[in-house]
């Protein structure tokens, strides 16, 4: 255990955390912490291993050794369904949408852990069922009014443009009511308008009590969005802090800004 | 307000046209015509089934032919056997089905689609070759003859006896439409929606909360479930069972049914059962041929109109959708208002 | 009758071998299961079958039945395969399940139904090996499947195309991207490994007889040795194959003759409920 990480308000605490592909070692022993209500940012350059902490994290792979706690629940090589459940959620590096589905149809596969999958109520319409989809589609209102695609909720979402089409997938994630949202890369590919209105959607979300894990290049949003950065390169951490002491660390520059890019 | 008005009427014709359904045989005097239209009805049934899994959530079987098969033998042994009715023999088959659906289902949706296929055809043949070879139980090659009919049924001073295939139809008709309605509620719920999400990304399912393998499998015993059904109620309604009707070629038969009429619809189902009980008397003759075309079928509906005949009809409801999408975009640019309220 | 139940075993376990080869092979480039693999086995004796009523000198007649299955193999990947690269997975499974059917109906409306002997040049000489004799026919399996392994091992290890393969076995959108043609390569692999899944029909032929549905069976059986041996895995499903068959060839003595095919059948079942990653395989990973 590594003491120095103790985080009274975390929500997410990542302990010596490993993970090796055929011998690379694409997460290194890492340790973090995210406190509650944070817009946390996870910076580094190509091939650091971001995605594949996200997809530790969320249950898709399993690590080689170290622990993930939700606050003070071991979510450790849980299956993706119940970490989903435990309230993490996620959005894809290359957006994954159901194809043949409407806007609408895609949130409501968000509303799953609300409704539930049970099979006898829904064959008896149960009173308690129809209240339970009644409350999923209000939701789901709720929702893409806040996300502004409510006018789009016939069009099928892949159809869509692509600032619209990320919005899809965040209301998709959304909808299950998370308490920690981990965002992969969600403005890579947007025009500068898009990205600016996708901060923006961002903060909103936040300022719902939502915790926020942000995968990001653009150093320009990391700075202005989050108040907490973690910087790894080959699966370690490099430093962590607030923007202000990340952007003139010697070592970040060095490692990330020196020879990465720099959007800003 | 005029929407609901309309919504309003296409139900009173809807009831109106199942209502009507029900005297289709005072129109028909040929008893083969008959026997014909009751057998679309149990296809029906099989294919609405096996469309639970293919169509709705994305996971090929071609071992259903197995299950019609079971469903079909348990209610021929214990009906000649133990004299039961179908009315104890068809809840029954279908808890037997269900049961070993569920097994299978376990196997065969553990790791990657392929492995499901190769199962489901696997479970198939063995089956089969229980059939023939357990001649005590299965009559073997022979199969079982002198399934009873369903006892007649009494209702104050009328009677319904089961003679002639005329009076099998509104029984087989109540089973396909209590079919279609419980497809109905499953496939508008959380569970058939998760089903849906399964077949279009697994892995963003998983992420949304749903328990992607126990959803797999609670559908595949459904869709198991629903072939057993058939098979009870295909044992008393023709009183003979033999194992070549259970063969590899019935489960191609009905995935062909889906394919050809559309996956993941209902009206699909029905389309493609009519279709294939229909082309298949026409081709009884030359069954090689028959399955030869079934074959190219396949290939072609897969390989160009994957979402079959219903699929057609999608699109353009999509197009006409996407029109009114645009004019009402325009009207409302028109005034100046923004769409996106 | 020990040793003749190990040889039988050894002889049906060298056909699973080479079928189970087909399967691994174009799973490893494609990920996907070739259902219509089979259907390339029983063709691939039927050209040979036809080739001897013309006449033609048997060594000639097997080769071009060999060349035919790979002919097979190379244009349904070519004219369906091919064309459905971009479509869920689900559709090209569906699409190999059709062409199954429509090459195991196709060679009956040609053909009839009726099984035929394929001639071999050993089948009615012996050799005695101790006190037992053994079929020629036998030993020419037995040695022709070690000579196509060896064949494949140096081909895939020793030759530039091999390695091509085995590299786009590993990711086939980064050999595209090393500027080797990946459409090329997934041919390759199909004509390989029908060719060698037709040698496996043809060299069935003069045993166990020629029809439209002899596939069937051995392709489930090819199936379930390549996943015993672990999808991919070309040793794998080599030695999976010979287990298969030694397996089939002692459990068959113990039950009646009518469930012989269903043995591999359980067999499939079992390993895929305790061990679906097979005997040598590796978990396999979804891709996110």
């Amino acid at each position: 255990m590594n003491s120095e990480h103790v985080n009274d308000s975390a929500i997410l605490t990542v302990t010596d955390l490993s993970r090796t592909f055929g011998g690379v070692k694409a997460v290194n022993n890492l340790s973090f912490s995210v406190s509650e209500n944070n817009i946390h940012a996870i910076i580094g350059p190509n091939g650091a291993g971001k995605s594949t902490l996200f997809n530790l994290i969320t249950g898709v792979i399993t690590p080689n050794q170290g622990k993930i706690q939700l606050v003070n629940q071991d979510i450790t090589s849980l299956r993706p369904d119940k970490i989903a459940e435990q309230g993490v959620s996620r959005t894809f590096q290359n957006i994954r949408l159901f194809p043949d589905m409407t806007v609408f149809e895609t949130v409501l596969i968000g509303t799953y852990l609300l409704t539930g999958g049970k099979l006898l109520p829904a064959v008896f319409r149960t009173k308690h069922f129809r209240n339970k989809e009644r409350q999923a589609k209000e939701r789901i209102e709720e929702i893409l009014k806040f996300v502004g695609l409510w006018g789009m909720r016939h069009e099928y979402a892949a159809k869509l443009s692509y600032g619209n089409q990320r919005r899809v997938e965040i209301a998709r994630a959304l909808a299950t009511n998370p308490r920690l949202l981990l965002l992969d890369e969600p403005t890579a590919g947007m025009n500068q308008k898009e990205t600016k209105e996708l901060m923006q959607l961002f903060s909103e979300v936040n300022k719902q009590g939502i915790t926020i894990l942000i995968i990001a290049h653009d150093m320009h949003l990391v700075n202005t969005l989050s108040n907490q950065i973690t910087v790894i390169n080959f699966g370690e951490k490099l430093v962590e802090g607030p923007p202000e002491i990340i952007q003139s660390h010697p070592a970040v520059i060095e490692a990330y800004m020196g020879r990465a890019e720099v959007n800003a | 307000m005029g929407q609901f008005k309309h919504r309003g009427f296409l139900k009173i014709g809807l009831i109106l046209a199942v209502a009507a359904l029900f005297f289709l045989p005072l129109g028909i005097s040929n008893p083969y015509v008959m026997y014909i239209i009751n057998l679309i009805l149990i296809y029906v049934l099989l294919s609405l089934g096996l469309d639970l899994i293919v169509g709705y959530t994305g996971q090929v079987s071609i071992g259903h032919g197995a299950f019609f098969g079971i469903g079909a033998y348990v209610a021929a042994i214990l009906g000649k056997n133990l004299g039961f009715s179908l009315w104890i023999n068809l809840p029954l088959s279908i808890a037997v089905t269900a049961l070993i659906g569920f097994a299978i289902g376990f196997i065969g949706l553990k790791l990657i689609e392929e492995y499901l296929v190769m199962a489901t055809l696997a479970f198939g043949t063995i089956i089969w070759l229980v059939f023939l070879n357990w001649t005590d139980l299965t009559g073997g090659p022979m199969g079982i003859s002198g399934i009873p009919a369903p006892p007649t049924i009494k209702l104050g001073s009328f009677e319904f006896p089961f003679i002639q295939y005329h009076d099998y139809y509104p029984l087989l008709l109540i089973f396909v439409l209590l079919g279609i309605l419980i497809t109905r509620l499953i496939i508008h719920s959380g569970f058939g929606r998760a089903c849906t999400a399964i077949r279009e990304d697994e892995l963003a399912a998983q992420a949304m909360g749903i328990p992607v393998f126990k959803t797999k499998v609670m559908m595949f015993t459904i869709s198991a479930a629903f072939c057993g059904a058939a098979g009870a109620l295909y044992a008393h309604f023709l009183h003979v069972v033999s194992p070549e009707t259970f063969a590899f070629g019935m489960s191609v038969t009905i995935l062909t049914m889906v394919m050809i009429g559309g996956q993941g619809s209902i009206a699909g189902s029905i389309i493609g059962a009519s279709i294939l009980t229909v082309s298949s008397e026409v081709l009884r003759e030359t069954p090689e041929l028959r399955m030869l075309i079934y074959g190219l079928l396949i290939v072609i509906m897969i390989m160009f109109f994957p979402k079959g005949i219903m699929g057609l009809f999608k699109i353009s409801k999509k197009r006409l959708l996407q029109r009114n999408i645009q004019a009402k975009k325009a009207a409302v640019e028109k005034e100046g208002l923004s769409y996106e309220q | 009758m020990f040793v003749d139940q190990l040889i039988n075993g050894i002889v049906l376990g060298s056909i699973y071998a080479l079928m189970a080869i087909g399967y691994t092979m174009v799973w490893n480039v494609l990920r996907f299961i070739n259902f219509a693999h089979g259907e390339v086995y029983m063709g691939g004796a039927f050209v040979s079958l036809y080739l001897l009523l013309l006449d033609t000198p048997i060594w000639l007649a097997y080769i071009g039945g060999v060349c035919a299955g790979a002919l097979l193999g190379y244009l349904m990947e070519k004219m369906v395969y091919m064309r459905m690269r971009s479509a869920p997975k689900l559709n090209l499974l569906i699409a190999a399940i059709g062409i199954s059917i429509v090459l195991q109906n196709l060679a009956q409306y040609i053909w009839g139904a009726t099984p035929e002997r394929l001639t071999s040049p050993f089948l009615s000489k012996n050799i005695a090996i101790g006190d037992m004799m053994i079929n020629q026919h036998y030993i020419f399996i037995i040695i022709l499947t070690i000579v196509v392994m060896i064949a494949l091992e140096l081909f895939i290890n020793r030759t530039l195309m091999g390695k091509a393969v085995q590299a786009a076995s590993q990711n086939i959108n980064a050999t595209q991207l090393m500027g080797i043609n990946a459409n090329k390569i997934i041919s390759i692999t199909f004509a390989i490994g029908s060719a060698v899944g037709a040698l496996a029909g043809i060299l069935v032929g003069p045993v166990f007889l020629v029809y439209p549905t002899m596939g069937v069976f051995a392709g489930l059986k090819g199936f379930t040795a390549s996943v015993m041996g672990g999808m991919g895995n070309i040793p794998g499903a080599m030695i999976a194959g010979l287990l298969l068959g030694i397996i089939e060839s002692f459990a068959a003595g113990f039950i009646s003759s009518g469930y012989r095919d269903a043995v591999a059948m359980v067999i499939l079942l079992f390993i895929l409920l305790v061990r679906p990653q097979g005997i040598f395989g590796k978990v396999i990973q979804q891709k996110v």
